[in-house]
Protein backbone atom coordinates (compact mmCIF):
# COMPACT_ATOMS: atom_id res chain seq x y z
CA UNK A 1 0.00 0.00 0.00
CA UNK A 2 0.99 3.41 -0.80
CA UNK A 3 0.76 6.26 1.60
CA UNK A 4 1.89 9.82 1.55
CA UNK A 5 3.11 12.34 4.92
CA UNK A 6 2.80 16.21 4.41
CA UNK A 7 5.13 17.96 6.82
CA UNK A 8 7.29 21.02 6.18
CA UNK A 9 9.65 18.84 9.31
CA UNK A 10 11.86 16.49 7.43
CA UNK A 11 12.29 14.72 10.99
CA UNK A 12 8.42 13.93 11.26
CA UNK A 13 8.53 13.13 8.07
CA UNK A 14 11.05 10.38 8.39
CA UNK A 15 9.44 9.11 11.10
CA UNK A 16 6.07 8.80 9.93
CA UNK A 17 7.73 7.43 6.85
CA UNK A 18 9.53 4.72 8.99
CA UNK A 19 6.44 3.45 10.85
CA UNK A 20 4.74 3.00 7.88
CA UNK A 21 8.05 0.40 6.30
CA UNK A 22 7.94 -1.38 9.57
CA UNK A 23 3.89 -2.10 8.91
CA UNK A 24 4.88 -3.29 5.65
CA UNK A 25 3.88 -0.82 3.23
CA UNK A 26 5.72 2.45 1.20
CA UNK A 27 5.36 5.90 2.47
CA UNK A 28 6.05 9.08 -0.14
CA UNK A 29 7.13 12.27 1.60
CA UNK A 30 5.92 15.76 0.53
CA UNK A 31 7.22 18.92 2.58
CA UNK A 32 4.47 21.29 1.09
CA UNK A 33 0.61 21.20 0.82
CA UNK A 34 0.87 22.21 -3.11
CA UNK A 35 3.93 19.51 -3.78
CA UNK A 36 1.01 17.26 -1.88
CA UNK A 37 -1.64 17.74 -4.98
CA UNK A 38 0.85 17.52 -7.50
CA UNK A 39 1.77 14.07 -6.11
CA UNK A 40 -2.06 13.29 -5.86
CA UNK A 41 -2.52 14.53 -9.36
CA UNK A 42 0.24 12.40 -10.57
CA UNK A 43 0.15 8.58 -11.22
CA UNK A 44 0.24 7.65 -7.69
CA UNK A 45 -2.11 5.86 -5.71
CA UNK A 46 -2.10 6.81 -2.45
CA UNK A 47 -4.20 4.93 0.08
CA UNK A 48 -3.48 6.68 3.86
CA UNK A 49 -2.46 10.09 3.98
CA UNK A 50 -0.25 11.66 7.34
CA UNK A 51 -1.49 15.34 7.20
CA UNK A 52 0.62 18.21 9.28
CA UNK A 53 -1.47 21.30 9.87
CA UNK A 54 0.51 24.57 10.23
CA UNK A 55 2.75 24.79 6.88
CA UNK A 56 4.02 27.58 5.00
CA UNK A 57 1.65 28.29 2.45
CA UNK A 58 -1.82 26.21 1.81
CA UNK A 59 -1.50 24.45 5.81
CA UNK A 60 -3.33 21.43 5.95
CA UNK A 61 -6.78 22.08 6.95
CA UNK A 62 -7.37 23.83 3.49
CA UNK A 63 -5.52 20.93 1.96
CA UNK A 64 -7.95 18.54 3.29
CA UNK A 65 -10.94 20.51 2.69
CA UNK A 66 -9.62 20.80 -0.82
CA UNK A 67 -9.38 17.22 -1.26
CA UNK A 68 -12.33 16.50 0.22
CA UNK A 69 -14.37 18.66 -2.38
CA UNK A 70 -12.57 16.27 -5.41
CA UNK A 71 -14.67 12.89 -6.17
CA UNK A 72 -10.88 11.59 -6.87
CA UNK A 73 -9.33 12.07 -3.63
CA UNK A 74 -11.82 12.54 -1.24
CA UNK A 75 -11.61 8.84 -0.50
CA UNK A 76 -8.62 8.68 0.80
CA UNK A 77 -8.17 8.36 5.20
CA UNK A 78 -6.44 11.55 6.23
CA UNK A 79 -4.17 11.28 9.22
CA UNK A 80 -3.83 14.76 11.25
CA UNK A 81 -0.28 14.60 12.88
CA UNK A 82 0.10 18.18 14.60
CA UNK A 83 0.35 19.71 17.84
CA UNK A 84 -2.73 21.61 17.34
CA UNK A 85 -4.00 20.31 20.37
CA UNK A 86 -6.59 22.35 21.00
CA UNK A 87 -10.15 20.93 21.64
CA UNK A 88 -11.54 23.73 19.03
CA UNK A 89 -8.65 22.65 16.55
CA UNK A 90 -9.61 18.42 16.86
CA UNK A 91 -13.40 19.45 16.32
CA UNK A 92 -12.80 21.73 12.98
CA UNK A 93 -11.11 19.25 11.81
CA UNK A 94 -12.89 16.05 12.53
CA UNK A 95 -15.60 18.39 10.63
CA UNK A 96 -13.88 18.59 7.94
CA UNK A 97 -12.99 14.96 7.40
CA UNK A 98 -10.41 14.09 8.65
CA UNK A 99 -10.03 9.65 10.24
CA UNK A 100 -7.84 10.22 12.93
CA UNK A 101 -6.16 12.96 14.78
CA UNK A 102 -2.54 12.18 16.39
CA UNK A 103 -1.24 15.61 18.47
CA UNK A 104 2.30 16.04 18.98
CA UNK A 105 4.23 14.52 20.75
CA UNK A 106 3.34 11.19 20.15
CA UNK A 107 4.81 7.99 20.58
CA UNK A 108 5.85 5.59 17.98
CA UNK A 109 3.41 2.69 19.42
CA UNK A 110 0.80 5.25 19.15
CA UNK A 111 1.53 6.11 15.60
CA UNK A 112 1.90 2.60 14.63
CA UNK A 113 -1.56 2.08 15.56
CA UNK A 114 -3.46 5.00 14.44
CA UNK A 115 -1.67 3.54 11.12
CA UNK A 116 -3.47 -0.16 12.05
CA UNK A 117 -6.58 1.49 12.53
CA UNK A 118 -6.74 3.71 9.68
CA UNK A 119 -6.30 0.67 7.52
CA UNK A 120 -9.25 -1.57 9.31
CA UNK A 121 -6.51 -3.57 11.23
CA UNK A 122 -4.29 -4.56 8.15
CA UNK A 123 -0.89 -5.07 8.40
CA UNK A 124 1.88 -6.52 5.51
CA UNK A 125 4.30 -9.23 6.41
CA UNK B 1 23.66 36.10 34.58
CA UNK B 2 23.01 34.50 37.70
CA UNK B 3 20.02 31.83 37.21
CA UNK B 4 19.32 31.73 40.89
CA UNK B 5 18.20 35.67 41.10
CA UNK B 6 16.58 35.10 37.85
CA UNK B 7 14.11 32.61 38.41
CA UNK B 8 13.56 34.05 41.58
CA UNK B 9 11.85 36.72 39.28
CA UNK B 10 10.01 34.78 36.66
CA UNK B 11 6.83 32.66 37.54
CA UNK B 12 8.14 29.09 38.72
CA UNK B 13 4.55 27.93 37.99
CA UNK B 14 4.60 28.50 34.14
CA UNK B 15 8.35 27.97 33.74
CA UNK B 16 7.99 24.44 35.11
CA UNK B 17 5.22 23.82 32.78
CA UNK B 18 7.60 24.25 29.99
CA UNK B 19 9.91 22.07 31.77
CA UNK B 20 7.22 19.41 32.16
CA UNK B 21 6.53 20.05 27.78
CA UNK B 22 9.93 19.20 27.01
CA UNK B 23 10.60 16.12 28.94
CA UNK B 24 7.49 15.09 27.62
CA UNK B 25 8.02 15.91 24.24
CA UNK B 26 11.56 14.55 24.10
CA UNK B 27 10.68 10.97 26.11
CA UNK B 28 7.66 10.42 24.13
CA UNK B 29 9.29 11.37 20.15
CA UNK B 30 12.82 9.22 21.49
CA UNK B 31 12.76 7.63 24.85
CA UNK B 32 15.01 9.61 26.49
CA UNK B 33 13.97 10.46 30.03
CA UNK B 34 15.33 13.60 30.43
CA UNK B 35 16.73 15.14 34.38
CA UNK B 36 16.87 18.49 35.38
CA UNK B 37 19.84 19.87 36.57
CA UNK B 38 18.89 21.90 39.50
CA UNK B 39 20.89 25.28 40.36
CA UNK B 40 23.77 24.48 37.73
CA UNK B 41 22.34 26.50 34.78
CA UNK B 42 25.52 28.27 33.71
CA UNK B 43 27.43 25.66 32.20
CA UNK B 44 30.39 25.37 29.45
CA UNK B 45 28.71 23.80 26.59
CA UNK B 46 28.60 25.97 23.19
CA UNK B 47 25.31 26.17 21.95
CA UNK B 48 25.26 25.41 17.89
CA UNK B 49 21.29 25.21 17.65
CA UNK B 50 18.54 27.32 19.47
CA UNK B 51 15.16 26.57 18.51
CA UNK B 52 13.03 29.25 18.99
CA UNK B 53 9.45 30.33 19.19
CA UNK B 54 7.35 33.18 19.85
CA UNK B 55 4.06 33.14 22.63
CA UNK B 56 1.75 36.37 22.27
CA UNK B 57 -0.84 36.75 24.54
CA UNK B 58 -1.24 38.92 27.36
CA UNK B 59 2.32 38.12 28.76
CA UNK B 60 4.64 37.56 25.69
CA UNK B 61 7.07 34.97 25.84
CA UNK B 62 10.42 34.20 23.77
CA UNK B 63 10.81 30.09 24.34
CA UNK B 64 13.90 28.93 23.55
CA UNK B 65 15.65 25.39 23.10
CA UNK B 66 19.77 25.67 23.34
CA UNK B 67 22.16 23.14 22.54
CA UNK B 68 24.96 21.92 20.09
CA UNK B 69 25.29 18.75 17.65
CA UNK B 70 26.38 16.39 20.11
CA UNK B 71 23.39 16.51 21.92
CA UNK B 72 21.29 16.93 19.10
CA UNK B 73 22.35 14.18 17.09
CA UNK B 74 21.33 10.77 19.54
CA UNK B 75 18.15 13.02 19.99
CA UNK B 76 17.11 13.41 16.11
CA UNK B 77 18.88 9.56 15.55
CA UNK B 78 16.18 7.82 18.07
CA UNK B 79 13.61 10.16 16.75
CA UNK B 80 14.15 8.86 13.21
CA UNK B 81 15.82 5.69 13.60
CA UNK B 82 18.74 7.08 11.33
CA UNK B 83 21.97 6.42 12.55
CA UNK B 84 24.00 9.70 14.06
CA UNK B 85 26.48 9.60 11.16
CA UNK B 86 23.78 9.96 8.82
CA UNK B 87 22.63 13.10 10.21
CA UNK B 88 23.24 15.94 8.82
CA UNK B 89 22.80 19.62 9.90
CA UNK B 90 19.81 20.41 8.53
CA UNK B 91 18.30 17.40 10.08
CA UNK B 92 19.52 18.14 13.16
CA UNK B 93 18.37 21.73 13.55
CA UNK B 94 14.43 20.58 12.26
CA UNK B 95 14.75 17.77 14.94
CA UNK B 96 15.13 20.81 17.03
CA UNK B 97 12.84 23.10 15.73
CA UNK B 98 10.48 20.59 15.97
CA UNK B 99 10.83 19.78 19.93
CA UNK B 100 10.48 23.59 20.16
CA UNK B 101 7.27 23.33 18.51
CA UNK B 102 6.13 20.52 20.68
CA UNK B 103 7.08 22.04 24.01
CA UNK B 104 4.98 25.07 23.00
CA UNK B 105 1.76 23.39 21.77
CA UNK B 106 1.85 21.15 24.86
CA UNK B 107 2.44 24.22 27.01
CA UNK B 108 -0.17 26.21 25.69
CA UNK B 109 -2.75 23.64 26.39
CA UNK B 110 -1.48 23.45 29.83
CA UNK B 111 -1.82 26.89 30.25
CA UNK B 112 -5.04 27.62 28.65
CA UNK B 113 -6.59 28.38 31.64
CA UNK B 114 -4.35 30.92 33.03
CA UNK B 115 -3.27 34.10 32.87
CA UNK B 116 -0.56 32.55 29.83
CA UNK B 117 -2.83 31.68 27.31
CA UNK B 118 -1.05 32.90 23.98
CA UNK B 119 -0.68 31.82 20.90
CA UNK B 120 2.37 30.64 19.14
CA UNK B 121 4.76 31.43 15.87
CA UNK B 122 5.99 29.52 13.39
CA UNK B 123 9.11 27.68 14.84
CA UNK B 124 12.59 29.17 13.65
CA UNK B 125 16.32 28.27 14.66
CA UNK B 126 19.15 30.30 15.09
CA UNK B 127 21.97 28.26 14.11
CA UNK B 128 25.85 29.35 14.32
CA UNK B 129 29.15 28.39 16.71
CA UNK B 130 28.40 29.81 19.69
CA UNK B 131 25.32 31.42 18.66
CA UNK B 132 23.08 33.02 21.86
CA UNK B 133 20.45 35.04 22.24
CA UNK B 134 20.96 38.35 23.79
CA UNK B 135 18.12 40.63 25.84
CA UNK B 136 17.93 43.78 27.78
CA UNK B 137 19.14 43.67 31.32
CA UNK B 138 16.53 42.54 33.75
CA UNK B 139 14.69 40.96 31.38
CA UNK B 140 12.64 38.31 33.48
CA UNK B 141 13.73 34.56 32.08
CA UNK B 142 12.97 31.31 33.40
CA UNK B 143 16.06 28.68 32.85
CA UNK B 144 16.68 24.61 33.29
CA UNK B 145 18.81 22.72 32.16
CA UNK B 146 18.20 19.09 31.48
CA UNK B 147 20.74 15.97 31.01
CA UNK B 148 20.16 12.42 30.11
CA UNK B 149 23.79 10.86 28.81
CA UNK B 150 25.66 13.11 26.17
CA UNK B 151 22.25 15.10 25.45
CA UNK B 152 22.10 18.33 27.28
CA UNK B 153 19.52 21.08 26.67
CA UNK B 154 18.86 24.59 27.71
CA UNK B 155 15.59 25.61 28.20
CA UNK B 156 14.58 29.11 28.49
CA UNK B 157 11.60 31.27 28.83
CA UNK B 158 11.90 35.15 28.49
CA UNK B 159 8.94 37.42 29.63
CA UNK B 160 9.29 40.13 26.54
Amino acid sequence: MKMLTIDDSAVVRKIISAAVVVLGHECLEAESAQDALNLLQGAEKIELIFLDWNMPGMNGLEFLKTIKKNDQFKHIPVVMVTTENMPESIIEAVKAGVSQYITKPFSIEELMKKIIDSLGGEVNQ
Amino acid sequence: MNAGVYIEKYDMISGHVFVAALLESVERMSGFVLNEVENDCEFALVHEIIGAMVLQGEKAMLLTLETNKNSAAPLVSFMTGIETAALDTDLLNDGITELINMVGGSARVRLEATNYKFLLSVPFTLVGESVKIVVKKRTDCFMARLVCDQIDLMLRVYKL
